[in-house]
């Protein structure tokens, strides 16, 4: 029942929101208490990067999305090898998505001419990377549609 | 699929939907702890200078009759005359309603009519007996004080020779009676024709006639204005009169600053502050120290906007003066307490903008630190007197040198902005700097 | 508990044993039914396909024995003797007539017999070879069968059965064969009288067996070869000229002799169809099925289908066909006109869930079992298959013997489909590369190579649901089927595919 609609659009957007909590109002804010962003105020970089990681949310949210609506075609059912493409495509776009959103906040930096740690910047990379590929790949992996439920990475 | 299973489905939905939205209403960001200042700017910023020509005013002229006056109306035409006989006009445009009162004053002083003031550019205006025999300033002070109003201005004016303890005097008593009372004073330097015996010098009186074709050779005629600062811009704005050269005005107001904007940053340095969410336009700024370091620098950028007029800032002799307040998890302070462990470093300035870096001194103690800081010209030497003052002065004007210069004017000025500096404080500008030590 | 017998003589009553096993693998057939077949001609082509397929569903019925409730293929036990075919001659070559009753002896010892056994039977009746059958010569038949041998199988179980049974008209024996032939002909009336005249059968002054039998009529024809004839020097055979005639002649003998038939079918058609080339007997003499067979193994499910009870009055049943387009409510599957609609649906719903269900196995079920473990990535596999526990040797081997039984149900299917056939709610060209042919295996289409084409099986557009459902709804089904968790391995292969044809058919099919 968890894999069929709209149960599994739900449970998805739930579970991406509560990492989104966990990233964003957990993670950023023990940052935005032990970071140093130079002369920037800390908590305009964290609300920089608070935008930042719903975006990631947001776009994690809609590939997800479009793997379940895409996942229950029967076209899927029997052409298992351009399901795994597909998953594959989407996963690598959202592990894309988490360095363009590293490197749009390193832009950002430059520009306010600051920098932060390199653990900062680790802590930052992997929350994104929580937020992306890793929301994409742990909703796909519960909530897939049955035609498609084997198809994420380590799912056996 | 079944109704019993959609059923079953929509249930579990709604459950989730509730469940996201709690986490989202229970979601709030962390606040910086706050300790709590008066905010307010009055204490450094003037008042807006208010233009409304609907405004009535009163002025009070007072005219210095003693003889050595006289040499200015023996020459005919003489600006000194000119000034006198055009300061009605002029003053009648500043405002929509101008009352004017006419006062001679020497030994004492004197009310006269507009038809007396009149007579000022006769020679025997400068001969009535029991006014021309002594200059007598402080009376025309004492008057001022006793009948001052907001919409009240006094004009004095006079070839002002005071001797040193005169100088002092006159200071101390413009002091008393009117920057105690808020009442700022301007000084005008006129250069007059003048024909006629200077008396008062630390010589014998002697004969001086300035040159027609020279202005330089002209002797000087001063003008004090008081009032609140408003009215005297107002006034000093009106005198459009080519021979009155306003680069030769100098005004000591109450407060001299009309806007200022401030900007915290912290050096490039290794140390666990950082810089937190900060209101500048109440020139607060807010840092966390992890750090166990016992001071912290931070770079400050003042840009100060002066009213008109005033002597110049000395940026090389700005002190500041600090208080603080502190919160810890057990106690906190109730009122602010002055804190002497800020120093200034390195102090630049260029044009309005004023860039140095101060140390504070960070106590050991865990707790939020408020700083309130403020930045103000030195009593002594914070101010630069315009070059003018000293040209109009001399400390010993006699029939060789210095014939047409004032007996210690520049004393006279410099004294009585250190006056003004102590009496009323001034301040060019303020921040908070609130710290969260947390080590 | 009843006791079923389906008894088939000759040739065709072989076929129609055939179609009746196929129709009980698609869940149509009764609990349970005993099957004894009647051929001299032991070699026959038709006799030997149905003896394999009887072997073949007994080993598949045992192979899956956990086959839930819900699962109705193969729903019928099918039982039989060890010897379930009774060749009548001991010997097995060039039995002659005049052997079986000694003429030789005769004519030493009792010459009247031996001279009205001249005027009863010519000389080539005497002496033709009998093992390929009675040649169309029911006369011939008659005489063969006047005994049967009560010490040895198939009746020697026969027989134990019926003395088991305590009950008047509990055992239910059905006959059926042709009126056309030989065999059929000569044994019906012969074996009603054995069966239901014999010691075992009276039960106080009743009778055990509730006897019915199924006549067929003429429905085939076949060319003949003359020259072959005359090479293979053929002296005694039946052609089609001869078909008409010699029912013409059973029905009437059969009416003078009060025959003991509780319930008799009769079965025919019109336009008989080309079979192929003559073929006196033996494996040349097989015939591609039938849809008439169809009808008289439905005749045979409706006499098993009714309660045991005294039959008031001899009744007859007959069933022909009015058009050429023989549809779903065309065919007569019952003799209740109260239930007619209701066991036309049944009927339509198995069949065509069979159909559905032995295409797939046989195609994507066959190709799924011939991959590697790697290579099969489909949720339905994973779910209920652990790793390697489908392709153990025996699970392969139960597996795959579900599979042949399977594609002979197409093959049949197909056969039977064929247009000049005249049943024609399937369009095979959907599931068939081409058409059966006799002793050729079917060939079938691969649903993987083009899993949107759609997948209608059933050629009219009133009896197809939604248009747009291809075998990828299918394996979606298949991937969102639930199975027991307590079934073998095997089974739980076969019951997922049965399920997912059913889902499936459910969907799509007006069933």
């Amino acid at each position: 029942m968890m894999r069929e609609p709209p149960l599994n659009y739900i449970l998805s957007i739930v579970i991406i929101a509560s990492i989104w909590m966990i990233t964003s109002l957990g993670i950023f804010s023990w940052l935005e208490e032990n970071i140093d962003v130079g002369n920037l105020p800390v908590e305009d970089f964290i609300s920089y990067i608070r935008i930042l990681i719903s975006l990631g949310g947001l776009l994690s949210i809609i590939t997800s999305i479009i793997w379940l609506y895409l996942g229950e075609k029967p076209i899927y059912a029997v052409n298992i090898p351009k399901a795994k493409k597909l998953w594959l495509a989407m996963f690598l776009a959202q592990v894309a998505e988490s360095f363009l959103l590293t490197l749009i906040l390193l832009i950002y930096l430059v520009i306010k001419g600051e920098k932060i740690n390199f653990i900062d910047h680790l802590i930052i990379y992997l929350s994104f990377a929580l937020q992306t590929f890793f929301a994409f790949w742990l909703v796909t992996f519960f909530f897939s549609p049955t035609n498609v439920k084997y198809v994420p990475l380590f799912k056996k | 699929m079944s109704i019993n299973n959609l059923n079953i489905l929509n249930q579990k939905s709604k459950k989730y939907l509730i469940f996201l939205l709690t986490l989202i209403l229970l979601s709030c960001s962390k606040k910086f702890d706050k300790i709590e200042w008066d905010y307010s700017t009055s204490e450094i910023l003037i008042p807006k200078i208010s233009t409304d020509i609907n405004d009535s005013i009163e002025i009070f002229l007072f005219i210095d009759a003693t003889l050595s006056m006289k040499g200015f109306v023996n020459v005919p035409n003489s600006i000194y005359s000119s000034f006198l006989e055009e300061f009605e006009a002029n003053a009648q445009t500043g405002w929509k309603n101008v009352k004017l009162n006419f006062f001679k004053f020497g030994t004492k002083i004197k009310k006269i009519t507009r038809e007396q003031f009149r007579q000022a550019k006769n020679p025997s205006f400068y001969e009535e007996p029991g006014i021309y025999e002594k200059t007598n300033i402080d009376s025309v002070i004492d008057f001022i004080s006793n009948n001052y109003k907001p919409n009240h201005i006094y004009v004095l004016v006079s070839d002002f020779f005071q001797n040193e303890a005169d100088i002092n005097l006159l200071n101390l008593k413009i002091k008393q009676n009117c920057f105690t009372k808020n009442i700022s004073i301007g000084i005008l330097g006129l250069k007059s024709e003048f024909n006629g015996l200077v008396y008062d010098a630390k010589v014998p009186p002697y004969y001086y006639h300035s040159k027609t074709d020279d202005p330089n050779s002209y002797r000087n005629v001063i003008a004090l204005i008081f009032s609140n600062e408003s009215n005297i811009i107002n006034l000093i704005d009106k005198l459009n009169s080519p021979y009155i050269n306003k680069n030769y005005f100098i005004l000591i107001p109450s407060k001299i600053i009309t806007n200022f904007t401030t900007n915290v940053s912290k050096p490039k340095e290794k140390i666990k502050l950082s810089l937190r969410a900060s209101k500048k336009e109440l020139n607060i700024y807010n840092f966390n120290l992890r750090d166990k370091t016992k001071s912290i620098n931070l770079n400050i950028e003042l840009y100060i906007h002066t009213i008109p007029y005033i002597p110049q800032i000395n940026y090389n002799k700005i002190n500041i003066q600090c208080f603080y307040k502190y919160l810890t998890k057990q106690k906190s302070s109730k009122d602010s307490i002055p804190y002497n462990n800020v120093y200034l470093k390195q102090i630049s300035a260029e044009q309005n903008i004023i860039k140095t870096t101060i140390i504070i001194d960070i106590p050991e103690e865990n707790a939020i630190y408020s700083f309130l800081i403020y930045f103000q010209p030195s009593p002594i030497d914070g101010f630069i007197l315009p070059n003018w003052v000293y040209e109009f002065s001399s400390d010993n004007p006699n029939p060789l040198k210095d014939q047409n210069k004032t007996l210690n004017f520049d004393k006279f000025v410099i004294n009585l902005v250190r006056s003004a500096s102590v009496t009323f404080n001034f301040k060019i500008a303020k921040l908070y700097i609130n710290i969260k030590k947390e080590v | 508990m009843a006791m079923n017998y389906l008894i088939g003589i000759g040739g065709t009553g072989a076929r129609v044993v055939e179609a009746t096993l196929f129709l009980s693998f698609a869940g149509l057939g009764p609990d349970h039914l005993n099957i004894i077949l009647i051929d001299p001609d032991e070699a026959n082509g038709n006799l030997t396909r149905t003896k394999f397929l009887i072997q073949d569903y007994k080993t598949c019925k045992s192979n899956f024995p956990d086959l839930p409730e819900d699962n109705f293929l193969m729903k019928t036990k099918i039982s039989t003797p060890e010897n379930f075919i009774f060749s009548i001659f001991k010997e097995k070559t060039n039995v002659k007539l005049s052997d079986y009753i000694h003429y030789h002896i005769l004519e030493s010892k009792n010459k009247t017999i031996a001279d009205l056994t001249d005027i009863l039977f010519t000389e080539e009746e005497l002496n033709t070879p009998l093992n390929e059958g009675f040649r169309g010569h029911p006369s011939i038949g008659a005489v063969i069968m006047s005994e049967i041998p009560k010490s040895e199988d198939p009746w020697k179980s026969f027989f134990q059965q019926l003395k088991d049974i305590r009950t008047p008209y509990e055992a239910k024996i059905m006959l059926v064969g042709s009126l056309f032939g030989g065999t059929g002909s000569a044994g019906i009336p012969t074996l009603s009288k054995i069966l239901k005249e014999s010691e075992e059968a009276i039960l106080q002054n009743e009778n055990k067996i509730f006897l019915g039998g199924t006549f067929i009529l003429p429905y085939f024809t076949f060319e003949i070869d003359e020259e072959t004839l005359n090479q293979q020097k053929i002296k005694m055979f039946v052609t089609p000229d001869n078909f008409y005639i010699a029912t013409k002649a059973a029905l009437a003998y059969y009416d003078t002799k009060n025959l003991p038939f509780d319930e008799v079918y009769l079965i025919g058609g019109d336009s008989p169809r080309i079979t192929g080339k003559f073929s006196p007997g033996s494996k040349t003499q097989e015939n591609l099925p039938d849809f008439i067979e169809l009808i008289s193994a439905l005749a045979v499910l409706d006499f098993f289908a009714q309660q045991t009870q005294k039959p008031q009055s001899q009744k007859f049943f007959y069933a022909g066909y009015e058009s050429n387009n023989i549809n779903w409510n065309a065919i007569p599957i019952t003799r209740n006109q109260e239930e007619k609609d209701i066991k036309t649906q049944q009927f339509k719903s198995k069949l065509i869930i069979t159909t559905l269900f032995s295409y797939i196995i046989s195609t994507y079920g066959s190709n799924t079992l011939s991959k590697s473990e790697n290579e099969i990535e489909y949720t339905w596999y994973k779910d209920h298959f652990k790793k390697d526990s489908l392709k153990n040797p025996e699970n392969i081997t139960k597996i795959t013997s579900l599979i042949n039984l399977s594609k002979k149900f197409l093959w049949w299917l197909g056969s039977i489909s064929k247009s000049e056939n005249k049943f024609l709610p399937f369009d095979t060209s959907k599931f068939l590369k081409e058409e059966p042919e006799v002793n050729a295996q079917i060939s079938l289409l691969n649903p993987e190579e083009d899993p949107l084409r759609p997948t209608f099986i059933l050629r009219n557009a009133e009896d197809r649901k939604n248009e747009n459902l291809n075998f990828n709804h299918l394996i979606t089904i298949m991937n969102k089927t639930k199975i027991k968790k307590e079934l073998s391995t095997s089974t739980k292969f076969i019951d997922l595919f049965f399920k997912a044809a059913r889902d499936f058919s459910t969907k799509t099919y007006n069933i």
